[in-house]
């Protein structure tokens, strides 16, 4: 091809892709609206989320077969789709009743007549939120990935909406056969997604990653199959309202537990995480950290506190200093990491942990700061990884003594990276400080020694958030980092409303908390009354 | 000699009748020297007519020494369903190696005329007769290849095995019929006493005839020599549609005859299961040669199934046949692939994705499908026999499989790494025909569409 052939191409694309950029916003603002007014009308009979499951698919497929030199075009659809889907999942936000623990928005059809097996779909306080969540870190994936993923594009895009399906389906189910399938289903498009376009060593952590969740999930199988059996019955509400014998209660804890624990991961079962989040790619880490580990403690909290709550109660302890363990553990090795992703994958052992230390404290402030410190931990270490990948973007490296300075050259990089630390470790007015002082208020009601060990690592996570922040921002700018830099600068208007949606979350949930605890506040409290009413605390 | 007065209803046979017809004709076509497509395009055509066929006409003949019913039918379906995905494969493969298909194709054929009478049958002469007919299609089969030297001796190797496992059966059957007098299922159900020290002999040797058939561990030790020496659809098809016979007659004659005995074979059943599983698994894991690890994976597969047979209820039954439907869907598939690459070193496989990126995806499902990670349908059937296993109370069974499951995972998914996240090597040289992607799509259908939508359950 001659050179002013080259050109001329390029203007035309560059044509085309104003015009495409044009006509898909508009497509999807008008989709949009006709959606959300058809919400309206049909009184919410919409059966919404098999919509939010199922559109994706559809999605994924349709990339799928588009001609893979079409990469803009791909990544267009790509963007689009997941607006889309967000746009879709802003009914459960606006027309979610707060006042009730009911589920809502149910949808039931029966699936496996054979085995009594249904398609049962519903979500209460504890899970509307983190299927918003997932919607939003979606499209922040794909605007992320925009220039960081240059091969098999295709697919790439096809997995990421995938795992949402899959994601989504977890918080939705509500038999617990589904819920198995797509705890199980998520597995898949995130192997391929750290094994393929992850760093150096990426097949190994993928499948120390799929090896380490399949291990724990097939245990959870086996108790499935036990309760399967044992009641005749996969509905989860019903399999809530049982009362199981101890002994059982213990055993099927423990499958549940190795399930839920490699995913949260509670230590010492976290070691796949540090590999997984370093080696994947920005979006896969975004992904893994904002929701995945997410599905585990969710797991606690759907079927291991109100189904066997005797266990749980007399597991409580045990969990609490495994919690701690986490927490401690995670902090101290995030003072010696010398990479930057790696040390964000261990800050989240140890924020994970002051998760299940909020939830094992089986009270209504560690539950609401357990789920609200969830949904802030997806938040803002999902925006800690974007804002490496847009580092390593640039710069092609993770060490953290690699960088310097980077503030003088990236002023508005640097403000946001400030309020993700900062959020990160908990200072009063973002979104950490209500979650952990929650989780540490209702720990210091079950054990004070608990809470008083954990609330130590705030300390130590301030040391070490700060102390990288330092490294990385200031001091000397590092003259191989400016030599990298060159041609890129600052942030660009992607970037930055990749960013600003996550920021304004930050903020927002630190001055209004209720925004979202509202959400679970009555489901809480009915967990809570339930595990009373069966008798387990006294 | 007192004759049977009962009506003998030739008719129940329609289906077997036609069948023979058919084989025979396509033999005797054979001579004709027509086109290749004729021959297969008309078997295929036929074998999907039979499947109709099959269905009109349920019923008994010769006073129940020979029974069509629901379950049988069933498993006739999947017979033939495995048979034309194997004639598919069988197709472009000897194609390619200039193979008359006329001589191999006819041989399939009878072969599973004898897994369709052998899942009829229900009296130990005609088991046999049927059995025979199934495995001594297949040696031929194996040795199709006539100047190479390894399909020649795995067909050698198979041949001699064979022979002794059928001897060894013969002898256990022998020994039933001296400690019952009679060889009819339905007669033996009535006179067979517990604790008969000469019938649980013949019972065990009646086992391990079967176990060396369906390569249980001890009994494997041909199953990988003569999977990796025989043409890759003839090893597609043996390690697939026999089993699904053999399995699903073995679990008849176990369950509905020896019940009495359910102590005794399920306890035996149960060593050579775990066995098999830890065996087929763990010898899979170190294989470069995928057809090796196909044939590790599919004895550990056996061990899986067999899971399905301990529990000795009707339910387990049904979960061992959905399982083989599904087994034959995903295995075959696998197979169809590594005829498409062409290529027996798993190092081979790398990067794949970048020249056949449609074959990739499918050769993921199969292999997702192999290991049961849902939403394949490989899944929906596993969980399926764990269920009837952990009602029947071996929850402790279930665990074991579990682990040899977590197991199976690392070189299935070798094979999608290889495939995805390595650069190639060497750009292979695919052979891409009309027959085998026919193939691969209805596989990739079979094991995916029937995960979600698991009508085939009964």
């Amino acid at each position: 091809m001659h050179s002013e052939e080259v050109v001329y191409n390029g203007k035309i694309r560059l044509e085309l892709k104003k015009n495409l950029i044009i006509s898909l916003l508009v497509g999807v603002f008008i989709g949009g609206t006709i959606v959300l007014s058809g919400y309206a009308i049909n009184g919410l009979k919409f059966p919404i989320l098999s919509t939010l499951i199922f559109f994706p698919v559809i999605g994924a497929a349709f990339i799928a077969i588009l001609p893979k030199e079409k990469e803009e075009l791909i990544k267009f659809s790509a963007l689009v789709i997941s607006i889309f889907e967000l746009i879709l999942s802003l009914p459960l936000y606006l027309s979610f009743d707060k006042t009730t623990s009911q589920m809502q928005f149910r949808e039931e059809y029966l699936w496996i007549p054979q085995w009594g097996i249904k398609y049962s779909l519903g979500v209460d306080g504890i899970s509307v939120l983190f299927v918003l969540l997932s919607s939003l870190l979606t499209v922040l994936c794909v605007t992320v990935s925009w220039r960081e993923i240059d091969k098999k594009i295709k697919e790439f895009y096809a997995s990421i909406l995938l795992t949402h399906t899959a994601m989504i389906g977890v918080f939705m189910s509500l038999d617990i056969f589904l819920f198995y399938i797509f705890w199980e289903a998520m597995l898949i498009p995130m192997y391929l997604i750290v094994g393929i376009w992850g760093g150096p060593r990426r097949i190994y952590s993928a499948i120390k990653f799929f090896i380490y969740t399949f291990v724990g999930s097939l245990f959870m199988l086996v108790g499935i199959l036990v309760l399967f059996f044992y009641t005749g019955s996969s509905d989860i509400l019903h399999l809530m309202r049982i009362h199981y014998p101890y002994k059982m209660q213990l055993w099927l804890f423990w499958a549940f537990f190795a399930a839920f624990a490699v995913k949260v991961p509670m230590w010492p079962l976290h070691t796949w995480l540090p590999d997984a989040h370093t080696e994947a790619p920005t979006a896969g880490s975004v992904i893994l950290a904002g929701i995945l580990i997410k599905m585990g403690a969710y797991g606690f909290l759907r079927f291991n506190l109100p189904m066997f709550p005797e266990a749980t109660v007399n597991m409580k302890p045990f969990m609490m200093i495994l919690s701690v363990i986490a927490i401690i553990y995670g902090a101290l090795i995030c003072l010696i990491q010398k990479d930057l992703k790696r040390l964000i994958a261990y800050s989240s052992v140890s924020h994970m942990g002051f998760v299940t230390l909020g939830i094992f404290a089986l009270n209504q402030q560690g539950i609401q700061g357990g789920i609200l410190q969830m949904l802030n931990h997806g938040v803002v270490t999902g925006a800690l990884f974007l804002c490496v990948g847009m580092l390593y973007e640039r710069a092609h490296t993770r060490l953290i003594a690699h960088y310097g300075g980077v503030a003088t050259v990236m002023p508005a990089y640097s403000a946001f990276f400030m309020t993700f630390t900062l959020a990160s470790l908990g200072l009063p007015g973002t979104n950490g400080f209500i979650g952990e002082f929650l989780i540490l208020l209702g720990a210091f009601k079950a054990w004070k020694l608990m809470s008083v060990l954990a609330a130590t690592a705030l300390i130590i996570g301030a040391a070490y958030m700060l102390w990288l922040y330092q490294r990385v921002f200031f001091e000397k700018t590092n003259p191989e980092f400016l030599r990298h830099i060159h041609g890129y600068g600052d942030l660009n208007s992607r970037e930055i409303l990749t960013l600003l949606p996550l920021a304004l979350a930050v903020v927002w949930i630190g001055f209004y908390p209720n925004a979202l605890l509202g959400f679970m506040d009555v489901s809480v409290k009915e967990l809570i009354n339930h595990i009373v009413h069966i008798g387990a605390i006294r | 000699m007192r004759i049977p007065s009962v009506p003998l209803e030739f008719k129940v046979l329609m289906p077997e009748i036609l069948f023979t017809a058919f084989a025979s004709f396509i033999l005797l076509v054979g001579l004709l020297k027509l086109r290749r497509e004729i021959i297969l395009w008309l078997s295929i055509l036929f074998s999907l007519a039979l499947i109709f066929i099959v269905i009109q006409y349920p019923g008994d003949a010769f006073g129940g020494m020979f029974s069509n019913d629901f379950l049988a039918i069933y498993l006739k379906i999947i017979i033939l369903v495995g048979l034309v995905l194997s004639l598919l494969l069988l197709s472009s493969y000897l194609k390619e190696r200039l193979i008359a298909l006329y001589e191999a194709v006819p041989v399939a054929l009878f072969s599973s005329l004898g897994m369709m009478l052998l899942v009829s049958a229900r009296e130990f002469i005609s088991f046999f007769v049927s059995l025979e007919l199934m495995s001594l299609s297949i040696y031929v089969l194996v040795g199709i290849r006539r100047y190479d030297i390894r399909s020649n001796e795995a067909a050698v190797k198979y041949f001699m095995l064979g022979g002794f496992s059928s001897a060894l059966m013969l002898f256990g059957i022998a020994l039933i019929y001296g400690a019952t007098n009679t060889t009819e299922f339905s007669a033996l159900v009535k006179v067979l006493s517990t604790n008969s020290m000469l019938t649980l002999a013949g019972l065990v040797l009646f086992i391990v005839g079967l176990c060396f058939k369906i390569a249980l561990v001890p009994f494997h030790m041909w199953a990988p020599d003569v999977y990796e020496g025989a043409p890759t659809p003839v090893t597609a098809f043996i390690s697939t549609v026999p089993k699904i016979a053999i399995l699903g007659a073995f679990g008849r004659i176990l369950i509905d005859i020896f019940d009495k005995y359910y102590a005794d074979w399920s306890s035996f059943l149960i060593v050579l299961s775990v066995l098999t599983m830890a065996v087929g698994n763990l010898f899979a894991l170190p294989q470069r040669n995928i057809k090796r690890m196909l044939a590790y994976s599919s004895i550990a597969h056996a061990g899986y199934v067999t899971v399905g047979l301990i529990v000795g209820t009707q339910a387990g039954y049904n979960a061992v046949v959905a399982y083989m439907l599904i087994y034959t869907f995903m295995n075959i598939g696998a197979f169809a692939i590594v005829i498409a690459f062409n290529e027996e070193d798993i190092e081979n496989y790398k990067g794949l994705h970048k020249f056949h990126p449609a074959f990739s995806l499918a050769m993921l499902i199969f292999m997702f499908s192999l290991t049961g990670v849902p939403p394949t349908a490989g899944f929906i059937v596993k969980f399926n026999i764990f269920l009837q296993a952990v009602k029947s109370g071996f929850t402790w069974l279930v665990v074991v499989a579990v682990i040899f499951t977590v197991i199976s995972a690392y070189y299935y998914l070798r094979v999608v790494m290889y495939m995805y996240m390595k650069d190639p090597i060497k750009k292979p040289l695919v052979i891409v025909s009309k027959d085998l992607e026919i193939a691969i799509l209805v596989c990739v259908l079979g094991s995916t569409v029937l995960g979600i939508i698991p009508v085939f359950l009964i």
